[in-house]
């Protein structure tokens, strides 16, 4: 979690904390690191510790970004799907089998591919990939809370369908939701540098840390080039997992809770 | 004229490759205004399946349903109206009735919002109003769900039921996952209410003795048929159905006599299967020829009193089997799925 | 007196986020042969873990101090081993839920045989003879046949006396039942009792019933004790403490019970409040809150658990239904 707020602020606050424009280019070229360049440089002389820095603008938002559409499309989706059923649970249900017949890369491969590789399409590309997970989740959790006892209460009272669905349902999915969110947001960082680094993404130039570890495989003599882009990639994965679990654990009974629970053996009778 | 009415009802399940499931095999009530009905029975009677399609949450396959004189449509697409919303039920489980994530408050206002009962202003007081009446402190409003114990959320939900304007409400085993404690007081709560607001009740329990306290009617039901109702002192007094009867001597009594309750022999058969003639049967001490190949029909007897039982002829006298009828020697074990 | 089972000074402490709650505190009592002891209470009062030490099946981190003393050996002293060894063969558990305390993927014989083959090393042909016998002597008609089936095709009732049976299949001599009948119907409820009651007789047989409902423990009950908030309230023959209770707890929850014998029109009087949760116990007499008899005393000391009579304790130096004599 330290970690994962760690980078946040790096983003933020990283035009303050960059020594150098990660666009400028100096003399010095190709230079492992050294006191002045701690990552030392590339190949047209750019600050790679500075670059890596300012990669954290471009990937943290755009893959939050993402996942928040991801999300809000998916769930959108497989709400109506698992509250309604019916065609509308079929429709839903036919596109995202159909998105899932195909390995995630090889799909957001595909699409970049077609439609030209550029970050942009980049993002495009994993949002398509991403949201019927979502749907799927989403579904489920709808079609099992709309037979709890509480939506059958709200619906007596006269509440419609759709505000049983927004109202009762929903915000009990969130919970869930936003655990593989977070989990999904490592992902989305690994999915765009990922595509970037086969260069169907983000194209060299912009600081962007897949790209960079692409230029860095050319120019493998000079290891610091793709490491610590590579490192940056690895840890902000990391971070966010380690936040997505400790998500799931605070949502889930605590063991103080589950020990109430042992201490008060059942209430009552009952069957 | 009765508030809510039911008339032969019928409930049966499809089941992919399996024979259909029977659930309620042709069940009657009527509940008055003020009048608590009990609805009692064991395991696979069909009571709660009886009480989900009183209020419109399960579709019946044959019967009807009557509500304040109007039928009641299972609940589908649409929205219920302000006029089949003084329906209303509170369910078994008090920790599923009530949504974790929306405050106390919220969840009573819902029907004065929805319905449009109460205007906006004036939200606050009535849920106020409401939990002093059902015996919460007016600071519940602003509080979750999993901060109340069993029987307090169990109020809770009631008042949520009342805060719809009811004239009758459903209640799906009420008391049975609470302590005994909760059980007493909220069974006194709901004995209260129907009396000063002239509510009807129509209360499922598998707990005769607690029944006892609260109803003014009980109707006994076994496998999917009502058998047996009346007035509950003429019930206790007089049970006439062999079951009825069976029932009250299994209850345990808390005296420290060391008296142990006699049982009845074998298990409820499967519903999807019940024996030919009186479903009872099997398991009945006082059975004879007629029981094995005629099903006794629901009849009329002194006292507005009803049974359905070849033990009793129309119009009978009320005198519990015990005091007359012939116990059968050897009662065949009923072994139903092994 | 031959005590069987004895229990001294037993205090149980779980951890939870607030540190460690003490849930069973200063628990004593002693189950002799062939009867059957009850220990009763509602949520929160600590019975089932109170048990659960015995046989070393508290959670991670729990913390016990007290001795119980069986057979000359100290359970809450023995290691894991000695602890498996015991349960099972000398101590066996039977639990509220039959769906969940039987295997469902395992066959009713094979259940039933696994116990018999562990403990006592019995071939595979007389481990069935002894599953056969067993089903028997828990009246589950058709015995050879139940053996092949599989849990979910019996009824509630059915199951919880496979439970019983795969409990006594190395005859122990503990049998320890946590709201055995608590999920039944009252008519199968009755049978259930009738069984225990009736092994009890013919073999000898201890029981140690651990329920909330004083119905139950009147059936079947010799002895009982009650407890509240982790503390023992009560305790004496069941005959005594249920037909003249003293302590207002005990008095309260019989006065909360549908009586058959009492008139339909008496509402039934309950205990206002409800059970403390264990983090939340009130100083001095936990019951204080909710007792109408309290004194400004109750709310400092805690209460000893006094001898009254033969065999009959207290723990309520009020005593306010105390007969005159």
């Amino acid at each position: 979690m330290v970690l994962a707020g760690a980078w946040i602020l790096v983003a933020i606050f990283v035009p303050l904390i960059a020594p150098y424009d990660p666009l400028a280019q100096t003399s010095l070229l190709t230079h492992p690191p050294s006191p002045a360049h701690l990552f030392g440089t590339d190949e047209l002389g750019r600050d790679i510790f500075s670059r890596v820095l300012w990669g954290s603008r471009l990937s943290l938002p755009i893959a939050f970004l993402l996942v928040v559409a991801a999300v809000a499309v998916g769930a959108a989706l497989g709400g109506l799907a698992g509250y309604f059923g019916g065609w509308v649970d079929e429709a839903v249900m036919r596109t995202t089998d159909f998105f899932f017949a195909f390995p995630t890369i090889i799909l957001a491969m595909a699409v970049t591919a077609a439609l030209g590789p550029s970050l942009p399409h980049a993002v495009l590309a994993v949002l398509i990939v991403f949201w019927p997970s979502y749907a799927r989740v989403v579904r489920g959790l709808v079609m099992s809370l709309k037979q709890s006892d509480y939506v059958s209460a709200t619906r007596l009272l006269g509440a419609s369908s759709l505000r049983a669905l927004v109202v009762d349902v929903l915000p009990n999915v969130a919970g869930p939701v936003l655990v593989l969110a977070t989990l999904d947001l490592g992902n989305a960082v690994l999915l765009l540098a990922g595509l970037s680094f086969l260069g169907l993404g983000a194209q060299p130039g912009p600081a962007e840390w897949g790209s960079m570890v692409n230029t860095g495989s050319q120019y493998f003599e000079f290891w610091w080039m793709g490491t610590f882009p590579g490192f940056a990639i690895l840890s902000v994965v990391l971070a966010f997992n380690f936040l997505g679990d400790s998500l799931r654990d605070a949502l889930d009974p605590r063991s103080s809770w589950s020990v109430q629970r042992a201490a008060r053996p059942g209430a009552g009778g009952g069957r | 004229m009765s508030l809510l009415e039911l008339r032969d009802v019928e409930v049966e399940y499809r089941r992919v490759g399996q024979t259909p499931l029977r659930a309620v095999a042709g069940a009657s009530l009527s509940v008055d205004a003020g009048q608590v009905v009990g609805l009692v029975g064991e395991t696979g009677c069909g009571k709660s399946t009886l009480a989900r399609a009183a209020v419109g949450l399960q579709a019946t396959t044959a019967g009807t349903v009557l509500f304040e004189d109007r039928k009641v449509s299972p609940l589908g697409r649409r929205a219920r109206s302000r006029k089949e919303a003084r329906l209303q039920m509170v369910f078994q489980n008090p920790f599923s009735s009530l949504n974790p994530r929306r405050k106390v408050g919220d969840q009573i206002a819902d029907s004065m919002a929805i319905l449009g009962l109460v205007p906006p202003g004036k939200r606050r007081e009535r849920v106020a109003q409401l939990l002093d009446q059902v015996g919460l402190p007016a600071n519940a409003a602003e509080r979750f769900p999993h901060q109340y114990s069993g029987g307090q959320r169990q109020r809770i939900a009631i008042a949520r039921a009342l805060a719809a304007e009811p004239s009758v409400i459903v209640l799906d085993e009420p008391l049975s996952s609470l302590d005994a404690s909760a059980q007493a007081q909220v069974a006194n709560l709901l004995k209260g209410l129907a009396r000063d607001l002239r509510l009807g009740l129509l209360l499922i329990s598998h707990d005769l003795a607690i029944v006892r306290h609260i109803a003014d009617v009980v109707a006994v039901m076994y496998l999917g048929l009502v058998v047996e109702t009346a007035p509950t002192r003429r019930l206790w007094k007089a049970p006439m159905h062999p079951y009825t009867e069976a029932l009250m001597e299994a209850i345990p009594r808390a005296d420290g006599s060391g008296w142990l309750p006699e049982g009845l022999p074998g298990e409820v058969p499967d519903p999807a299967h019940p024996p030919d003639g009186c479903r009872f049967h099997p398991r009945c001490p006082y059975a004879f020829d007629r029981c094995l190949s005629e099903s006794p029909p629901l009849i009329q007897v002194r006292d507005g009193r009803t049974v359905a039982c070849w033990l009793h002829a129309a119009g009978a006298e009320e005198r519990s089997p015990s005091t007359f009828a012939k116990r059968a020697s050897a009662v065949a074990d009923q072994v139903d799925r092994v | 007196m031959n005590a069987l089972l004895s229990v001294t000074g037993l205090c149980v402490r779980l951890p939870t986020s607030a540190g460690l709650v003490t849930v069973v505190d200063s628990l004593d009592y002693e189950v002799e042969t062939g009867q059957v002891f009850g220990i009763a209470g509602e949520s929160g009062s600590g019975k089932t873990i109170s048990v659960l030490a015995l046989l070393g099946l508290l959670p991670e981190g729990a913390q016990v101090e007290g001795t119980a003393m069986f057979d000359g050996r100290d359970l809450l002293g023995l290691d894991r081993r000695s602890l498996r060894d015991v349960r099972g063969a000398e101590i066996a558990m039977v639990f509220q839920d039959p769906m969940t305390s039987l295997h469902p993927m395992m066959t009713i014989g094979r259940q039933l045989t696994e116990h018999v083959r562990y403990h006592l090393g019995f071939s595979a042909a007389k481990a069935r003879e002894r599953a056969t016998e067993l089903l028997h002597q828990v009246r589950i008609p058709g015995p050879e046949s139940a053996l092949a089936a599989y849990p979910h095709q019996f009824s509630g009732g059915m199951r919880q006396r496979i439970a019983i049976a795969i409990a006594l299949a190395c005859r122990p001599r503990v049998l320890i039942a946590d709201e055995p009948t608590t999920a039944l119907d009252v008519t199968v409820q009755a049978g259930i009792l009738r069984l225990l009651d009736g092994l009890r007789r013919q073999s000898g047989l201890s029981v140690l019933m651990i329920t909330h409902d004083l119905g139950v423990m009147s059936s079947i009950a010799d002895w009982l004790t009650v407890m509240y908030a982790g503390r023992v309230v009560e305790s004496g023959s069941t005959r005594e403490v249920l037909g003249h209770p003293r302590h207002p707890y005990t008095a309260g929850l019989l006065a909360a019970l549908p009586r058959p014998e009492a008139a339909e029109d008496t509402p039934l009087r309950s205990i206002k409040g409800s059970p403390p949760a264990p983090q939340a116990r009130p100083d001095g007499c936990a019951f204080h809150p909710r007792c109408q008899y309290a004194r400004p005393s109750c709310l400092v000391d805690v209460p000893a658990l006094a001898g009254i009579g033969d065999r009959r304790r207290l723990a309520c130096p009020v005593d306010p239904l105390a007969v005159p004599v």
